[in-house]
């Protein structure tokens, strides 16, 4: 989508109207064009004035509701850093360099080097990708009855998936976390990862997520019990 | 127009943790995000599960808040409007019918008759806002009721009207296009 498409449909996506495919190519422009968050923001301020003035406060359940949500805070921690402070310092280390930087990397291309230069700005559409994918996602959390200070976030947009390791049993040396989608109630091996955000592709027909300690460089089957499961649908 | 430094300075707090500052958020916003999430899902079991999740949603991400683009409440309804069309749209609440047995609803009145009711009145910004909806091009205004206030997709919304996606889209774009210079217009006369 151009950027002049994209400006078109930013309404919509401010009101949650486009089809998650279109929502991601916004999302993902959105990292990068400040004039559209510039347009993004006053469209959501408009909306958010429309919603208060529609909006008459409710309190009914309040006491109740409150005491659940409290009673469950202690085994939640929020995320203190969050991937756009990864991105943020990324794009930091890149403008204190600012010209050396530039040519170390045309040095770096010129001498063969390129593949360092490839990588790095790799890792930043990755970390760009894994942003947008974490706004624009539905959260939905891992949970297990045998740890119940397991952490792990999965959020869910047309194709693609962030799965987000925050406590987790921890691995042996030669471990790593395997995903699951469940198909038709068989697994399929979704990636394999550590603690973190890891971008995943996401099959639609999916109806759960589950993650196994599997040896290094994943399996095909889990070899090991579940440790956290989430319920897509 | 920015809120006070004070709920910003307890988004800092919750965004390292702080327990007491989570439930004070929640105290102050839980009218305002059980009103918009049970007035957008009618079944009350359903809206207080997308009630908790918007609050588990600050609870996580409170360090992605940028007080400099939005404010708090502009936040929190964006998040609850996101989960309440997630909800919506798992649900499969495509059934038309049902939308129109609503239509008589307050919200629904509001939004479609010429006559702003008397109880709105008492709000002067209630009902400066709840006016600008008012002047818009019925085709205009019907659309944003559809998707905003709906929750459906402009495909959706064009396949019930017969008509292109595209004439939704523009409709759409210059519909909150004019109420928000019209907002902007009044809030500088203010």
């Amino acid at each position: 989508m151009t950027h002049e498409a994209i400006r078109e449909h930013l309404a919509l996506f401010a009101m949650g109207g486009l089809e998650s495919d279109e929502s991601e190519a916004i999302a993902l422009h959105l990292v990068s064009c400040l004039q559209c968050q510039r347009d993004l923001g006053q469209y959501q301020e408009t909306l958010g004035d429309l919603d208060l003035a529609m909006t008459e406060p409710d309190w009914a359940g309040h006491q109740e509701m409150r005491q659940m949500f409290q009673s469950r805070l202690p085994n939640v921690t929020p995320l203190v850093e969050t991937p756009k402070a990864s991105i943020r310092t990324i794009r930091r280390s890149r403008g204190r360099w600012g010209w050396p930087a530039a040519w170390a990397a045309t040095l770096l291309v010129a001498f063969g080097g390129w593949s360092v230069a490839y990588r790095a700005h790799q890792e930043v559409t990755q970390s760009q990708r894994i942003m947008a994918y974490v706004t624009t996602g539905r959260p939905v959390s891992l949970v297990s009855v045998h740890a119940p200070r397991a952490q792990v976030d999965l959020y869910l947009n047309s194709s693609h998936a962030v799965v987000w390791v925050k406590n987790l049993a921890p691995l042996s040396e030669n471990q790593v976390y395997e995903g699951w989608w469940i198909i038709k109630g068989r697994p399929e091996p979704a990636g394999t990862f550590g603690r973190g955000a890891t971008l995943l592709t996401y099959p639609r027909n999916a109806t759960a997520f589950a993650i196994t300690k599997e040896p290094r460089g994943g399996t095909k089957r889990p070899t090991t019990p579940i440790l956290v499961l989430g319920t897509l649908q | 127009m920015r809120e006070s430094a004070e709920p910003n300075d307890m988004m800092r707090a919750i965004a390292m943790g702080n327990e007491d500052a989570m439930m004070a958020f929640y105290d102050t916003y839980f009218g305002l995000v059980a009103g918009f999430c049970r007035k957008m899902i009618y079944d009350r079991g359903t809206a207080d599960e997308v009630i908790q999740d918007v609050f588990w949603q600050v609870w996580r991400q409170a360090g992605v808040y940028d007080p400099a683009r939005a404010k708090i409440s502009t936040w929190l309804l964006t998040i609850a409007r996101s989960r309440v069309i997630d909800r919506l749209r798992r649900l499969k609440r495509q059934d038309w019918l049902v939308v129109e047995e609503h239509e008589g609803s307050e919200l629904a009145e509001t939004l479609r008759s010429n006559e702003v009711g008397s109880a709105v009145e008492a709000n002067f910004e209630r009902h400066r806002i709840r006016q600008a909806l008012q002047n818009l091009p019925p085709p205009q205004r019907d659309v944003l009721y559809r998707i905003h206030f709906e929750g459906r997709t402009a495909k959706e919304v064009a396949d019930h009207e017969s008509v292109s996606i595209g004439t939704i889209k523009t409709r759409l774009r210059l519909g909150l296009e004019k109420l928000r210079k019209v907002l902007e217009v009044q809030a500088d006369d203010a």
